[in-house]
């Protein structure tokens, strides 16, 4: 399989594009870093949910972890990595070459059919 | 599989930018510094430094207020300053004050430092597409006025509407402010 046939599918990127990561790699670019209590409540994820998949992004060096107080009270937040920034425009770029492929088959179907 | 397509993604970080407020603050700040610098030029005939220097300095003024305003909504909200910094604008704008000592001598690029201008480039920086549009249309406006200003009046209304410059950023910070809350 040459280059230009090879599918965009191919392309994606396994530590990205599961749906919970690629939310929490798109909020962490828009806002440079949020603690946990926020990731929570704007995706909608569990503390065991929202901590495994912080844990793999930041296995994998896209985001960082800071553990540490405010007062009393234990608070941790969550960093993008220029490295996560890369992955996650790779991965939108890939989803649009996707979505583009997707829609030329469609439009080519419909013109044969018509 | 694709989970998420591009439309879900954008709504997400609307949300996001929704709940920074990353339209209405600086909007009210720059909004109100440039209504003080304003009434001070215009009322008190009085300029903080060189009249060059004058609008330059209120955005300056501006984005480091902006700084720590941001630096405890980021505490209080637990979203931080997004991708590109009050504090990194300031110090690139102070670098072009001292490094950019054309600007001195070449008067139409120094309107590019009044602050609806200096806001307009900080939007796009931030692909803040909302506040492009809104301090754009604005500082295109103090521009305009500008011009008209200097070939038919001699100069003399800079304040007024620089000062009616200062409240347009005001209402539309407001504006913003509303939209902001209901998409957060």
């Amino acid at each position: 399989m040459s280059e230009a046939d090879r599918h965009p599918a191919l392309d994606l990127d396994d530590r990205v594009h599961q749906k919970t990561r690629l939310a929490l790699l798109t909020v962490l670019d828009e806002a440079g870093r949020a603690d946990f209590p926020y990731l929570k409540k704007v995706l909608g994820l569990t503390d065991g949910n929202l901590g495994r998949h912080l844990e793999a992004l930041a296995g994998e060096g896209l985001v960082e972890i800071q553990k540490g107080h405010e007062g009393r009270r234990p608070r941790t937040w969550a960093t993008i990595t220029p490295l996560g920034r890369e992955a996650l425009a790779a991965e939108m770029r890939v989803l649009a070459a996707l979505l583009q492929r997707f829609r030329d088959s469609r439009d080519g179907q419909e013109q044969a059919g018509s | 599989m694709v989970a998420y397509d591009g439309a879900e993604l954008d709504q997400l970080r609307m949300r996001v930018r929704a709940a920074r407020r990353a339209g209405s603050i600086p909007m009210l700040v720059f909004g109100l510094t440039t209504l003080v610098f304003a009434v001070y030029d215009g009322l008190v005939g009085y300029y903080f430094v060189p009249m060059p220097l004058h609008w330059p300095l209120c955005s300056l003024t501006a984005l480091l207020l902006l700084w720590p305003i941001e630096r405890v909504r980021s505490r209080r909200s637990g979203i931080g300053e997004g991708r590109f910094t009050y504090r990194r604008a300031a110090a690139m704008l102070v670098t072009v004050l001292v490094a950019g000592n054309l600007l001195w001598f070449l008067p139409f690029l120094r309107m590019l430092l009044w602050p609806a201008s200096v806001l307009t480039i900080l939007a796009l920086w931030q692909r803040n597409r909302r506040l492009a549009c809104w301090s754009g249309v604005i500082g295109g406006m103090m521009i305009v006025n500008w011009f008209a200003d200097l070939l038919l009046l001699s100069g003399h209304y800079q304040p007024i509407y620089m000062g009616a410059g200062g409240v347009a950023l005001v209402l539309a910070g407001l504006a913003e402010r509303n939209h902001e809350r209901r998409i957060d």
